[in-house]
């Protein structure tokens, strides 16, 4: 009990600082991760004890399923499926080259020294899950799998196009059902929802002889080790979704690091969240994964059920010898419940409910010269185009245009009450680009952050413009201005994710977004307090309200972010209750409605699902987490979209490091863009929620973006709707980038020149190699 | 009825809410860890990162084994490391015993394990300018010599000397080599300060020995314990020193666990030139505050680079600080990391901190068995070299580089500081002025400011002298002809003494300050007729306490920057007056309660009045100090102050004739009655905030119960 109260104390104490000031932010999370870590480790180390002591032996348990004693399930021109019916696993053989890749890990390789204890059970099975007892420990779960829990297939048919499985666990009372499909160019693998079931029905006199320990499904890893190879060879690598792409080299030593990747597609929901456990990580926009061994390789897709997903991969020596990524489909969510008032006492559970959606993933298998990150990224490209209606650019115009956001104004503290601190008013915005374009930029797109009424942390009641930037009628002029120039203009609306003000009919108490223990989610950053989400409905009904405000200033579209389009939150809010899925189709729909009002859409950090609408997307991962035993990253993200959608970086002004930002934009085929204000940047050292920008007074960034632009221009201007065919390394810090139309650029870091084949770069800076300049 | 159910909803949503905080605005990815600074008003400021983690080196170790055969070998909690002027990379793998060398790109030269006398669980290593190299053998509580092929030259075991007793513990953990030859060495837990050896191997003496820290507490047990008592007690020693370093010019640099003065920067007899510098990293983060046991900072290692920043690590809080030459924090970096998920410029648990010749820093870690790599980026390196340039007196050359420092980071205020700095050397004080409060540093803008007001007083001294000497003489022609007039009979219709008591008479009846100004002549007098003669009501006595409340806030919002040195929106005028109406209040009534139970005659109106008139000196003087304060600089704070002042004085010695007055005390009745009102003041806030602490806890535990029942 005293321990408890301590406790209490500790995140009061925590979460009144919180209150204080933005900094604490990051302090808050590093202060309360240790803590439920140290809850983690303790998890696994209880469950890896049990499951050692439950690690049975079975015939089934020491041999990995025979490919001659498979059986063929479905084949077509290419591929063939061939599946066990005592475990369900299966093999794909392509017929020409004979490749084979395998649902469970390769034989070869297989080390039985030091594949020890759960994990040596837990490689064969064909899935791995996790449950929680309520009647022990609502808030620990247990990791198994099917031979660790004397599973049974309690049915096996072939189908048309593979076979059906269902699996039970009779201790735990489960019955998961499996549907696999070939079909085209991939397999796809289901987790029926219809007859997935966890609750054991229990016998008087089993209940009698003990009690029931209400095991309840948390989550599920099936085929976990779908191509799964070792680091003998050192051959391949494991590609997981962090930022734009990142590489898992197989390696055999790795320093004494246990680490592995787990994170949730679509970055955490924060109805389940708390403070301290939300990721360290950059959150996973692309529900994607693969592995790469030798001359083959298998990109992962999550299709359906992805939001509830997570991408989980582990370099070898981690857990066993193999290297392995696979999807974790969560049926469960852990939350917080607190018990007092002040929210700062209560207790982490498990929901009641289980989410029940079809789960499924699609694996595409890559060869030869495809079997690369690069391939894997084509192939993307191609599910977008076909599956989430994609569609390449065609009129790409002759010039990149540069990016330019406005900061419009905000608030800024003063001595008896707040005031609003102008940063950018629309006059001055029309001076601003009167400048740039006065310099030789004739190709502009212009973002208008800010405008609402009230300023940038004003959110709720946007319009009219306001009046101290020039109100509406400014505000047409600015735009009618812009237009003459040929230059487009969207408004910033990531805004619309939130209120603090009350206004387009908000009430906390009944339009706020609400978590699983149906508190109001308050988000607090850099001193900006009092935001609160709003429900997802309301922000849809709102915006199409506005929408025709938008229209008739003129703009050419909007800008969404935040909770729309990059955060999926589910919300609780009893008066417009929504899932995680049915929050993801209310901001696909806002995204098609606005592009079906205005004509463009765009959006920032956006998750792959709002990008079949957006032609462009603003501050696209284009770096990853630093994991220590991430090797390499790789535009992953880019090679999929260029070509597709625009996409554009970190503000180059803003940026960490200049010519990193500036050399990695031409590398990975980005659009420059820079966030400015007319007033002096100092200004905002006073701002409630700007104070991040540091260097925004756009005098001191005319030369560096004419410059930049007609640098990006040079590069690119011919391939911007070009798809990026190739990328590779040319040498340590020099990268080349090949696009479809035979265009190479080579781009160098170091600072030394670099020089191939008669041609040099500069240090830190690039070269266009044209076709046909020399040959491979 | 509506409205306050809808008022009381509203604060019950507000109890409600959690705060998540998430989204973070402008950074999306990037370095894992945040970078800041600090501006003048001690205020954190956000940076572009100064150093970017850029690799790491010993993960790819091989040793050729017994066998012959190429064994992975990875390092296992080395704690120190050292990095000589070529670059080499010189780290102590201590539970391997031995000393790993690497080259300047993280290869493997060679390993040292001396096999003519095997390591034992070497801590320190120093490479001297020859190439020798020391190391910290602590297991055999040695320092060895080595010469730069790694054969044994020299043992320094436990000296003997009468200064050493028995007590002593030799077990050296670290090391440096001055440029004449001398060892210093750190060993485990010494309180008395580092051992220093002469060249030839001979005790020399201690060195840089901490203070002790006797708290409050002690002091108090000296006074009242008994010798036995004290004797039990554990004996107050000086903190240990944790960690040493040289600089290029020699200075010792010594990192100790004290609560200050935890980094000494040393000269050659052992002075602190670093005297009453705090490097606690503790306070900068919020968390400190975070339950009863507060974690104690602990900075663990130096190293000073070539441009003779100094940087800092911290290994509890996993801050990496960085200051200049003078000990100015430049920036500090921190980001979260926990076990299970090491990210490449994350450190876990920090030991030792070295820089190269290019200025990267090699962090050392203990937990993760590596050295993360950082190296500078063009935000750190411009903030460098401008600071190096103002250290060397170079102020216009430092121009430049504090401009790109301004356009990189407009926030970064050090920057405005370096410029004002060129600016009051070039002799452009007006610009120097503004610049210096950008940077909120109120003793440069004082400076400029006398020189502005000097060039002033010369500009137009003759002009100001003319003018006087002209007012002098048609003052005196003034007087002259008025005597005249006066002879004559005559007199004038507006005369000196006349204008200000018709100015007063001519306002409205219940103009409070009439009375006030009554009250400064005749204290006593004016007291007793606020009640007897009825000259105060409650309207003007909330008059008068509008007027003092209007009076702070104009005087706070006008005090020139020099005595004020706070941004405006620091300043938050709600605060002051909450602050002065709550404790003007509890007095009125504290003082209203004693009078009652000490035979006192005044009633609550006129402790109220009474208090509010006595507040009239505020209203008075708040105006000119104010002005005052923006022609005053530093050099003048005396009078400024002495103003300041007395009005306090002024104030209090007008509640003393009102207590007197009203009451109908005695001196000495009216000083027992103030001191007794000010401890009731105190007993009444403590009861309520015990109130109020109840009241929500009670309210807590209602809802903790309807939480558990409804559930």
């Amino acid at each position: 009990m005293g321990n408890l109260r301590g406790k209490r104390m500790v995140l009061f104490t925590l979460f009144l600082l919180l209150g204080l000031s933005g900094f604490s932010v990051l302090i808050h999370i590093a202060a309360a991760d240790t803590t439920t870590l140290n809850n983690k480790a303790t998890t696994s180390a209880n469950a890896k004890q049990q499951l050692t002591v439950k690690t049975a032996k079975q015939a089934d348990v020491n041999e990995f399923p025979q490919e001659s004693l498979m059986q063929t399930a479905a084949e077509n021109t290419t591929l063939l499926l061939k599946a066990d019916h005592r475990s369900g696993h299966f093999v794909v053989v392509n017929k020409r080259s004979g490749k084979i890749w395998r649902s469970f890990p390769d034989p070869v390789g297989w080390d039985d020294k030091a594949n020890t204890g759960a994990w040596k059970v837990h490689l064969r099975s064909p899935f791995m899950l996790r449950y929680v007892e309520f009647s022990d420990r609502a808030d620990i779960v247990k990791e198994s799998n099917l031979y660790d829990q004397k599973g049974t297939v309690t049915s096996f048919e072939l189908t048309k196009q593979g076979f059906n499985i269902t699996y039970q666990l009779p201790n735990l009372g489960f019955v998961i059902p499996i549907q696999v499909k070939l079909q085209d160019d991939y397999v796809e693998t289901k987790i029926v929802a219809d007859g997935i079931q966890d609750e054991k029905k229990f016998t008087a006199e089993e209940l009698a002889q003990k009690a029931d320990p209400k095991a309840r499904l948390v989550s599920i890893r099936l085929f976990p080790f779908f191509g799964a190879e070792t680091s003998d060879l050192e051959n391949g690598y494991t590609f997981i979704p962090d930022g734009s792409g990142a590489l898992i080299q197989f390696k055999k030593d790795r320093a004494g690091l246990s680490s592995s990747y787990n994170e949730r597609v679509y970055g955490d929901d924060l109805a389940y969240s708390k403070n301290n456990n939300l990721s360290n990580r950059e959150p996973v926009k692309m529900p994607v994964f693969g592995i790469k061994s030798g001359d083959q390789a298998l990109l992962g897709i999550i299709r359906g059920g992805e939001e509830y997903a997570s991408i989980a991969a582990a370099p070898s020596k981690t857990f066993s010898t193999y290297n392995w990524a696979a999807p974790e489909h969560h049926y469960r969510f852990k939350y917080f419940q607190p018990t007092n008032s002040k929210k700062t006492a209560g207790f982490l559970t498990y929901e009641d409910k289980m989410v029940k959606t079809d789960r499924t993933t699609r694996y595409y298998f890559l060869e030869n010269e495809q079997a690369d990150y690069v391939g894997m990224a084509a192939a993307y490209r191609n599910y977008l185009i076909q599956e989430l209606g994609m569609k390449p650019m065609n009129s790409a115009k002759p010039q990149i245009p540069l990016r330019v956001q406005l900061l419009g104004a905000d608030t800024k503290k003063g001595f008896l009450w707040d005031s609003f601190l102008p940063l950018t008013t629309a006059d001055q915005a029309t001076q601003i680009v009167r400048d740039i374009k006065s310099e030789g930029v004739d190709s502009m797109t212009i973002v208008y952050s800010g405008w609402q009424k009230g300023g940038y942390s004003s959110y709720g009641g946007h319009f009219p413009v306001d009046r101290r930037l020039g109100g509406n009628d400014g505000m047409k002029q600015f735009i009618d201005y812009a237009h003459n120039q040929g230059f487009s203009v969207l408004l910033d609306a990531g805004s619309y994710s939130f209120n603090n003000n009350g206004k387009d009919g908000f009430r906390r108490s009944r339009d706020a977004l609400r978590d699983m223990g149906s508190n109001v989610i308050e988000l607090t950053s850099w001193g900006n307090e009092g935001r609160v989400l709003v429900s997802p409905a309301l922000v849809k009904k709102t915006i199409q309200k506005d929408i025709s405000k938008v229209k008739s200033l003129g703009a050419d579209g909007l800008l969404f972010g935040q909770a729309i389009g990059s955060v999926l939150n589910t919300d609780f809010n009893g008066n417009h209750p929504a899932t995680r899925e049915q929050s993801k189709a209310i901001q696909r729909d806002i995204f098609r409605d606005t592009q079906h009002a205005l004509g463009r859409v765009q959006v920032k950090e956006g998750n792959f699902y709002s990008f079949p609408y957006a032609d462009h997307v603003d501050g696209l991962f284009d770096d990853y987490s630093y994991d220590l035993f991430v090797d390499d990253k790789v535009p992953f993200a880019q090679i999929a979209l260029h070509g597709l959608v625009s996409y554009s970086f970190d503000f180059a002004n803003l940026s960490e490091s200049y010519t990193e930002n500036f050399l990695r934009g031409i590398e990975y085929g980005a659009v420059p863009s820079f966030r400015l204000t007319y007033e002096k940047s100092h200004k905002l050292v006073n701002s409630k929620s700007l104070r991040g920008a540091y260097s925004t007074n756009y005098k001191d960034w005319v030369v560096e973006m004419v410059s930049q632009y007609q640098r990006f221009n040079q590069a690119l201007a011919d391939v911007q709707d070009a798809f990026i065919i190739d990328h590779s390394k040319l040498s340590d810090g020099v990268y080349e980038t090949v696009y479809s139309s035979g265009k190479r650029v080579w781009v160098n870091y170091n600072s030394a020149p670099y020089t191939k084949n008669e041609i040099t770069v500069k240090p830190e800076d690039f070269a266009v190699v044209q076709e046909g300049a020399w040959n491979e | 009825m509506a409205k306050l159910l809808c008022k009381r909803l509203y604060f019950f949503c507000l109890i409600c809410l959690i705060a998540v905080s998430s989204l973070p605005q402008a950074v999306s990815a990037g370095v894992p860890y945040y970078t800041y600074s600090k501006d003048s008003n001690n205020r954190t400021v956000y940076t572009q990162p100064a150093y970017s983690p850029s690799r790491v080196i010993g993960t790819d170790l091989y040793v050729v084994n017994a066998e012959g055969k190429r064994e992975y070998s990875p390092l296992r909690r080395p704690q120190d490391l050292y990095i000589d002027s070529n670059d080499t990379i010189y780290v102590s793998d201590t539970d391997n015993n031995r000393i790993v060398v690497f080259d300047k790109n993280g290869d493997l030269i060679k390993i040292l394990a001396v096999p003519e006398s095997p390591l034992n669980k070497p801590n320190g290593v120093f490479v001297d300018p020859k190439g020798d190299i020391y190391i910290a053998d602590t297991g055999n509580k040695r320092v060895v010599r080595l010469n730069k092929d790694g054969q044994l030259l020299r043992e320094f075991s436990r000296p003997s000397s009468t200064y050493i007793n028995d007590a002593f513990v030799y077990e050296p953990i670290n090391m440096i080599v001055d440029q004449r030859g001398f060892v210093y060495v750190v060993s485990t837990g010494s309180y008395q300060g580092i051992v220093q050896f002469d060249p030839t191997g001979e005790f020399y003496g201690f060195y840089g020995t901490n203070q002790t820290e006797v708290t409050g507490m002690d002091v108090i047990r000296r006074m009242f314990y008994t010798k036995e008592q004290l004797s039990r007690q554990v004996r107050l020693l000086p903190v240990t020193i944790r960690n040493i370093d040289i600089d290029r010019q020699g200075y010792i640099y010594t990192v100790s666990g004290s609560t200050s003065e935890q980094v000494k920067k040393l000269n050659i007899s052992g002075d602190n030139l670093w005297k009453g510098l705090t490097f606690q990293t503790r306070e900068r983060f919020f968390q400190s505050a975070s339950g009863e046991q507060s974690i104690e900072s602990q900075l663990n290692d130096i190293t000073v680079d070539r441009e003779s920043n100094l940087t800092v690590i911290d290994k509890t809080f996993n801050v990496v600080s960085q200051y200049n030459e003078n000990g100015q924090l430049l920036f500090y970096w921190s980001g979260p990391s926990f076990v299970g998920n090491p990210q490449l410029g994350l450190n876990q648990s920090p030991v030792a901190v070295e820089s190269n010749s290019k200025n990267e820093l090699f962090i050392l870690d203990d937990a993760l068995n590596l050295i993360q790599v950082f190296k500078p980026t063009q935000f750190g390196n411009t903030v460098h070299k401008a600071y190096l340039l103002t250290q060397e007196g170079k102020y216009v050359e430092s121009e430049p580089y504090w401009k790109q420092v301004i356009k990189q980071n407009a926030l970064y205020s050090p920057a405005y500081k370096g410029l004002a700095q060129s600016a009051y050397y070039r002799g452009n004080y007006g610009e120097a002025l503004n610049l210096y409060k950008l940077a909120g540093d109120s003793q440069g803008y004082s400076d400029s400011f006398w020189q502005i007001r000097l060039e002033w007083f010369q500009k137009y001294f003759s002009l100001m002298a003319n003018v006087a000497i002209v007012i002098g003489l048609a003052l005196l022609a003034g007087r002259k002809v008025r005597l005249q007039l006066k002879a004559k009979g005559w007199t004038l219709p507006l005369g000196e003494g006349h204008s200000s008591i018709s100015w007063v008479r001519s306002k409205p009846a219940n103009w409070p300050f009439k009375h006030a100004l009554y009250i400064l002549k005749h204290p006593i007098d004016g007291f007793s007729d606020l009640r007897y003669l009825n000259k105060g009501n409650y309207i003007k006595a909330v008059a008068m306490i509008v007027g003092v409340l209007f009076m702070l806030l104009v005087k706070t919002y006008l005090t020139g920057f020099t005595f004020n040195p706070i941004p405006a929106d620091e300043r938050r005028g709600g605060t002051l007056i909450i602050g002065f109406m709550a404790v003007f209040l509890t007095w009125v009534i504290c003082a209203y309660l004693i009078g009652s139970i000490r035979q006192g005659e005044a009633r609550l109106k006129d402790v109220f009045i009474g208090s509010a008139y006595a507040l009239f000196p505020v209203i008075l003087l708040g105006l000119p100090i104010a002005i005052i304060s923006n022609i005053f600089t530093l050099s003048e704070a005396s009078i400024y102050h002495f103003m300041e002042s007395l009005v306090v004085i002024w104030c209090g010695m007008l509640f003393f004739w009102k207590i007197q007055s009203l009451q109908n005390y005695t001196v000495g009745e009216t000083i027992i009655h103030i001191l007794l009102t000010l401890a009731a003041m105190t007993m009444l806030w403590v009861l309520i905030f015990i109130m109020f602490g109840l009241a929500s806890e009670f309210l807590d535990f209602v809802y903790t119960i309807y939480q558990e029942v409804s559930m």
